[in-house]
């Protein structure tokens, strides 16, 4: 066993999370943290420190995401975002916006992003199954079809709107980890550490249906019922995630490949713990360097998981031969 | 006999019946049964049926257990009864074959239990009978086609059912891939009940007990391999095989 590599990726991983929230428009100084009197206090515990847990939550939600569309899709070419989710979503909040006023961000937004998830999974299963079967990956090719019908719609909204919906599209389009208090992010931490623990449960069930539908069945796994349940449970947290963080891209790509290229998990059970981390210290750290590179100038943090993800893919696509 | 069908009409989709004459056959106990027939003659289909699929039309499929006569559908359930290999294994490639043989114990242990010693000696045991020792560490996608289906029977093989179906498992394999996977059907003979589908008449003739032809959408024999051959309907049915 080579227990180097798994322990020098651990050390990393804990070196840059130590780092991530320090980067930013101001400098801290570690002693301040402990003197509630300073404003290096106040910048790190209530501002950096909770949407630093924020991106963990979100980093690792949509990497879990990601591994668990791959593997249900049998293509490994799959992110969240394929079947539409993201466009419904962020669709949703900005009629929401301009409609009734609700900000992004409050609860009635979230609500929106999240109902018009589960609106768009429904009618994916209902429309798209009954004419395509159990045929997933002709699911999947309707949800992208939906996917480009929603966006181009999506854009001819913004194009009437002032750019500043939404507390401004590109956020949206790119991804951005806001600021947020303390309470929230954890709560979204806990809930996507909840979810993973869910889908860790239910792995075997994901296993048996990549062997098809029929196998699945007597294996005792009911393929319909498993991936209804899966793709909603799935479209409930990636409404979450896209009504907080908007689209950060190749999280959800990227990191299950990097990951087994890494850790070489045995099992999808060991896998998605592992993604969920590996996810964490991405997305957090991206959020670290988008704050840092021009501060106070601060670049939606898609552009950097994308910059720094695509190259990765590359060499995980290198690699693998 | 394990299995009796009735009158048994099927189809890929509602509204598309595949025969028109219905079918009628039996499949006996612990027999190792070959389905034959040309290409598109109805061989998958017939498997589908047995599973509970694709039952669009009319008559039953009953599976006669200990437990008494179950018909068989799409809403009972197959876990435990059924182990089917389809023709084409779908996969997830970044899998370890170790993993992959694992998953056919799923019906026995659910979610969260571990493979008895019971377990792993069986899996053992059909690794090393199909010859398949070096590809257990390896990742699917880094197989050969040949070791890979290999990996597919054996998974099919240690899942433990009452009826086995297995659609053309010796697809892909050299002349040796295929003496050896014929040769273990041969030997769980009497305690499994087996049926497969196939083209290669001479290890039909060799190793199985009972044989179901079926031509252009029509079974056109059925009974034991004996009387298959010797009445040598073989080149009446099939001139071509």
């Amino acid at each position: 066993m080579k227990l180097y590599r798994p322990l020098l990726w651990f050390g990393g991983a804990v070196l840059f999370l130590a780092i991530a929230p320090f980067l930013g428009s101001e400098t801290l100084h570690p002693t301040n943290l402990w003197d509630p009197d300073t404003l290096g206090y106040r910048i790190f515990w209530n501002l950096r420190y909770p949407r630093f847990i924020l991106a963990m939550g979100a980093g690792g939600a949509l990497a879990v995401l990601g591994a668990i569309y791959q593997n249900l899709f049998r293509n490994p070419l799959c992110e969240p975002y394929v079947l539409g989710i993201s466009s419904a979503v962020t669709l949703g909040i900005l009629v929401g916006e301009i409609i009734w006023g609700f900000l992004p961000m409050s609860w009635p937004s979230m609500g929106i992003g999240m109902v018009a998830a589960v609106l768009l999974i429904i009618f994916l299963l209902s429309f798209a199954s009954s004419r395509f079967g159990t045929s997933s990956e002709k699911v999947v090719l309707f949800g992208l079809g939906i996917n480009f019908i929603l966006s181009s719609l999506l854009f001819l909204g913004l194009s009437f709107q002032s750019q500043n919906v939404g507390g401004g599209s590109l956020r949206w389009f790119f991804g951005f980890i806001p600021w947020i208090d303390l309470r929230m992010a954890l709560l979204f931490l806990f809930g996507s550490i909840l979810f993973t623990t869910l889908m860790m449960v239910f792995s075997r069930a994901l296993d048996a249906l990549s062997l098809g539908d029929s196998v699945a069945r007597t294996l005792g796994v009911s393929p319909q019922l498993t991936r209804n349940i899966l793709l909603l449970a799935t479209s409930l947290v990636l409404g979450l995630t896209v009504s907080v963080v908007g689209t950060i891209g190749f999280v959800g790509l990227v990191i299950p490949h990097l990951t087994r290229l890494i850790f070489r998990p045995a099992t999808t059970r060991a896998l998605l713990p592992q993604v969920f981390l590996l996810g964490a210290v991405f997305l957090s750290v991206a959020d670290g360097i988008s704050r840092a590179i021009l501060p106070p100038f601060e670049f939606p943090v898609g552009v950097i998981t994308t910059l720094i993800g695509g190259p990765l893919f590359l060499l995980v696509l290198w690699r693998r031969n | 006999m394990l299995v009796q069908v009735e009158q048994l009409k099927l189809g890929w989709e509602r509204n598309r019946l595949f025969n028109q004459e219905p079918w009628d056959f039996s499949i006996p106990k612990g027999s190792v049964t070959a389905v034959i027939g040309p290409n598109g003659s109805g061989k998958t289909l017939l498997l589908k049926g047995l599973l509970g699929e694709a039952l669009f039309g009319s008559g039953r499929v009953i599976l006669k257990l200990e437990e008494g006569n179950i018909e068989v559908s799409q809403k009972t359930r197959s876990k435990g009864r059924f182990s089917y290999l389809p023709q084409e294994q779908p996969y997830a490639p970044s899998q370890l074959v170790n993993e992959f043989l694992r998953i056919a114990f799923l019906p026995e242990l659910g979610f969260w239990g571990k493979p008895s010693e019971a377990h792993e000696a069986n899996l053992r045991f059909q690794i090393d009978r199909l010859g398949i020792n070096k590809a257990i560490q390896k990742k699917m996608s880094d197989l050969s086609t040949g070791e890979r289906q290999r990996v597919f029977l054996a998974r099919a093989l240690s899942q433990k059912s009452v009826l086995t179906l297995l659609d053309e498992p010796t697809n892909h394999l050299d002349p040796e891939g295929t003496a050896q996977v014929w040769q273990t059907l041969f030997n769980l003979k009497g305690n499994h009940t087996i049926v497969v589908t196939t083209h290669d008449l001479a290890q039909v003739e060799k190793n199985c007990d009972w044989i179901i032809g079926v031509y252009q959408g029509r079974i056109v024999f059925q009974g034991p391999i004996e009387d298959y051959f010797r009445k040598s309907v073989v080149k009446k049915l099939f001139p071509n095989y």
